[in-house]
C-alpha cells in the first residue's frame, strides 16, 4: 500500500514527447507529439498501472524515462529519479541512473541473446556495471537474483531456447534485479503468457514489491492484471493521460467516458472471482 | 437425399479420435533421442460445430488447440502427421473426410468451405500487394461466378466486416492500417468466399481490449447472418464466457471437458478447468494471492465423476492413476451427464462408455 508520506521514487513532471514527421522535399511536416503533458509520482513498494490502447504513447514514456529514445525524438519536461533530473544526465551519470531503474519487456525470447547461458544473461549487468566484483560474488549474486525469482541453479548452463516462456520472463526479472534497482518498469510482462503462468509472475512481482520495496512501473491494457498489482492507475489516451486515481476508486467507478469505454470492454464480467460463470437470467 | 435435414442434425465440422504426432528427437539437438521418436501432440481430440454455432477450444499453449485446427485445415508442419481418428466437413450436401483427403480435393475445401484466420494479421497479409489484391486474389479463386464484378465483391467483403470507405481501403498496403483494421482485412478475405466454417486461432490476442470486443462482435454477426460455424480457439475465458454457445478445455493434446458454455463456466466437472478459471486475474475484486494451476490441482487431482452409475476417476496427467489402471493407461473421453463429456482414466468402465461419436451440442 502506499504511504504517501512516503517521497516518491520517481517522479515524472510534464512530460512531453514529440517525433518529427516526415517531411517532403518541399513541405515541411509538423512534430507528432505522442506524449503530452503526463505527470506521475511513484512510491517504493507500489505498482502504478499505466493503461491504454495501443499507441497511446504508455511504451514511449517507458522509454524516456530509460533514455531508450530514438534520437529524433524531442523530450521535453522532468523527470526525477532520487533527487536527480534524469533528463540531464549524460555519460556516466546516466549510467549510474540505469542501475537504478530497470526494465522487463513484454517478449521474454525477443530480450535474451538466444547464443547465451541463463548464468551469463542474468550476469551480463554485472559485467556492465559492477565489472570489478570478483567471480565468486558473481556467481553468488547472480544464485541469488535467481532464488528470488523462483529458479534453480539447475538453469544456470542451459540456453533461452530451452526454457518456458514463463520461466524465461522469470529470468528476465532475475536479471533486472541484478543491479539492485529501485524502479523496475514492466512493459505488458505478461501479455504473451498463459493465464496460470502469468498468475506465478504476478504474485512473483507482487513479492518483490513488499521484500525488496521495489517500485513498479507497469504498462499493460489487461484491466485484472490492474485489479491485482496495481495500487495507482492512469488511464491514457493518445498521449494524455485523461483519469488517474487510485485502482480501487478508478476501476469500481470510472470517471472519464474513455476509462469507462476501457473497463466496458473487459470481456468476461459474468465471471465472479472464482472464475466462474454467474447464472443470471441473461445467460441462462 | 435430403442434405436440409442432414446438415440441421449432424455438426458441419466433426473431430473424432484424433490422434496428431510430430517426430521427435532430432529438434532438440541435444539429449540424443534417436530421428525415429514420434511426439504426440493430439490424442482423442473429439468435438463437433453446429452451423452458426461458436465453439470455443480453450488451453494453453501446447496443449493440442491450434494444432487440431491445421489438421483440418491440411496445413500441418512437415514432420507431423495424422495417426488415428477423422476429421468430418459436412456442406452443400457433401460429406469430406479430411484426414483423408487428397492434395486437389484439399484445395478445393481449403479457403472455399473452410477458411483461417490466425492472430498474428501482419504475417498472414502479403506486404508488397494492395490489401484490394489480396482480397480479390480469394474471390477470383473461390468464386469464379463473381468473375466479372470481383472489384464491386471486394468492396462488399469490406463492407461486410464494417470497414469505412472500402474503396480508399482496397487501394492501401497492409503497413498503412492499424492492427485492429488489419485483423478486419483478414476476416473479409477468410469470409469472401462465405465458408461453412471459419477457424479463428487467438485472433484478438494481439489487440487492445476495445478492439478486440468489436472484432468478436463483428465475427458473432457474420455467424448469426451467414449460418456460418465460427471455431474461437482462446485462452481467454472471459472471451469465451461473453462469445461461445458451446467450449471445449483442451490440455496436453487431450480434450478435458466439452458442453455448453455457461454449463462448463458455471459448474466445471474437470479440475483443471476450475483451476483455469480460478487464476484469471478478475476485474471486479482483489485477491491476496493468485492460484496457480499447479497449487490447484495438487489439490483437487484426484477427483471423480458418476456415469451411468459407474464411478470414474477424472484424468489429469500429474495425478496418480487410480488402483486398477496403469499409468500409461490413455484416457477416454466419455459421456459424463446430460450435455457434459470429460476425459477420465481408461478403466474397464470407462472403456466401455468412451465415445465413439464427436461429441457436440446442437
Amino acid at each position: 500500500m502506499i504511504t504517501q508520506a512516503a517521497k516518491p521514487v520517481l517522479s515524472v513532471r510534464g512530460l512531453h514527447v514529440s517525433f518529427a514527421n516526415r517531411a517532403g522535399l518541399l513541405r515541411s511536416a509538423p512534430p507528432r507529439h505522442v506524449v503530452r503533458n503526463v505527470s506521475f509520482d511513484l512510491f517504493p513498494s507500489s505498482v502504478l498501472a499505466l493503461v491504454g490502447e495501443s499507441g497511446c504513447g504508455k511504451t514511449t514514456i517507458a522509454r524516456g524515462l530509460l533514455g531508450l529514445l530514438p534520437e529524433t525524438a524531442k523530450v521535453s519536461g522532468h523527470i526525477t529519479c532520487e533527487g536527480k533530473d534524469v533528463l540531464a544526465l549524460g555519460g556516466a551519470e546516466l549510467k549510474i541512473m540505469r542501475r537504478r531503474m530497470q526494465v522487463v519487456f513484454q517478449d521474454p525470447g525477443g530480450s535474451m541473446n538466444p547464443g547465451m547461458t541463463i548464468e551469463n544473461i542474468v550476469g551480463e549487468p554485472l559485467d556492465i556495471h559492477e565489472s570489478a566484483i570478483t567471480h565468486a560474488e558473481r556467481t553468488q549474486r547472480i544464485d541469488d537474483s535467481l532464488t528470488k525469482c523462483g529458479l534453480s541453479s539447475a538453469f544456470l548452463q542451459r540456453l533461452p531456447n530451452e526454457l518456458s516462456g514463463g520461466q524465461r520472463q522469470r529470468v528476465c526479472i532475475a536479471r533486472a534485479l541484478m543491479t539492485r534497482p529501485t524502479v523496475l518498469i514492466c512493459d505488458e510482462p505478461t501479455s504473451a503468457l498463459d493465464v496460470s503462468v502469468q498468475a506465478q509472475i504476478l504474485n512473483l512481482l507482487n513479492d518483490l514489491r513488499a521484500s525488496l520495496g521495489l517500485a513498479c512501473l507497469f504498462i499493460t491494457h489487461d484491466m485484472g492484471v490492474v485489479r491485482q498489482l496495481a495500487d495507482h492507475v492512469c488511464v491514457m489516451q493518445s498521449g494524455e493521460i485523461v483519469e488517474d486515481g487510485p485502482a480501487a476508486t478508478l476501476l469500481d467507478s470510472p470517471q472519464h467516458p474513455y476509462s469507462r469505454q476501457l473497463l466496458s470492454a473487459v470481456p468476461g464480467k459474468c465471471l465472479d472471482s472464482a472464475g466462474h460463470i454467474v447464472p443470471s437470467p441473461a445467460n441462462l | 437425399m435430403n442434405t436440409g435435414a442432414m446438415s440441421a442434425e449432424r455438426p458441419v465440422l466433426s473431430v473424432t479420435g484424433l490422434a496428431v504426432s510430430f517426430s521427435g528427437g532430432a529438434a532438440r539437438g541435444r539429449g540424443g533421442a534417436g530421428s525415429g521418436t514420434r511426439v504426440a501432440a493430439v490424442g482423442e481430440a473429439s468435438w463437433g460445430v453446429h452451423a452458426g454455432q461458436m465453439l470455443a477450444i480453450v488451453g494453453e499453449s501446447g496443449s493440442g488447440k491450434s494444432v487440431t485446427a491445421l489438421a483440418a485445415m491440411g496445413l500441418l508442419p512437415r514432420g507431423a502427421r495424422v495417426d488415428e481418428g477423422e476429421i468430418r466437413l459436412r456442406t452443400w450436401g457433401r460429406d469430406w473426410e479430411l484426414c483423408r483427403a487428397g492434395a486437389e480435393e484439399m484445395r478445393q475445401v481449403r479457403g472455399k468451405h473452410l477458411a483461417m484466420i490466425f492472430q498474428e494479421p501482419m504475417t498472414s497479409l502479403n506486404p508488397v500487394m494492395a490489401v484490394g489484391e489480396q482480397i480479390e486474389e480469394v474471390i477470383r479463386l473461390h468464386r469464379p461466378e463473381m468473375k466479372r464484378n470481383v472489384r464491386e465483391a471486394a468492396m462488399e467483403a469490406l463492407s461486410a466486416v464494417k470497414i469505412d470507405e472500402p474503396a480508399r481501403r482496397l487501394k492501401q498496403f497492409p503497413h498503412e492500417l492499424s492492427g485492429g483494421m488489419r485483423q478486419r482485412v483478414m476476416i473479409a478475405m477468410a469470409v469472401a468466399s462465405q465458408p461453412a466454417v471459419l477457424l479463428a486461432d487467438e485472433p484478438t490476442t494481439a489487440l487492445d481490449v476495445t478492439v478486440q470486443a468489436r472484432i468478436l462482435e463483428l465475427l458473432g454477426e457474420l455467424r448469426s447472418q451467414r449460418g456460418m460455424a465460427v471455431v474461437l480457439i482462446t485462452h481467454d475465458l472471459g472471451v469465451v464466457a461473453d462469445h461461445a454457445d458451446v467450449t471445449c478445455v483442451m490440455f496436453g493434446g487431450r480434450v478435458l471437458e466439452f458442453g455448453r458454455t455457461r454449463e462448463v463456466l458455471a459448474r466445471p466437472v474437470h479440475p483443471y478447468t476450475r483451476a483455469l478459471l480460478a487464476c484469471r486475474p478478475s476485474v471486479q475484486r482483489r485477491v491476496e494471492r493468485l492460484a496457480t494451476v499447479g497449487e490447484l490441482i495438487g489439490a483437487e487431482g484426484k477427483s471423480s465423476m458418476m456415469a451411468q452409475g459407474e464411478r470414474l476417476a477424472m484424468w489429469w496427467p500429474f495425478a496418480a492413476a487410480p488402483s486398477g489402471c496403469g499409468d500409461d493407461d490413455a484416457p477416454v473421453l466419455v459421456q459424463v451427464e446430460q450435455e457434459r463429456w470429460a476425459a477420465v482414466w481408461g478403466t474397464e468402465a470407462a472403456q466401455r462408455l468412451r465415445v465413439k461419436e464427436a461429441p457436440q451440442l446442437r
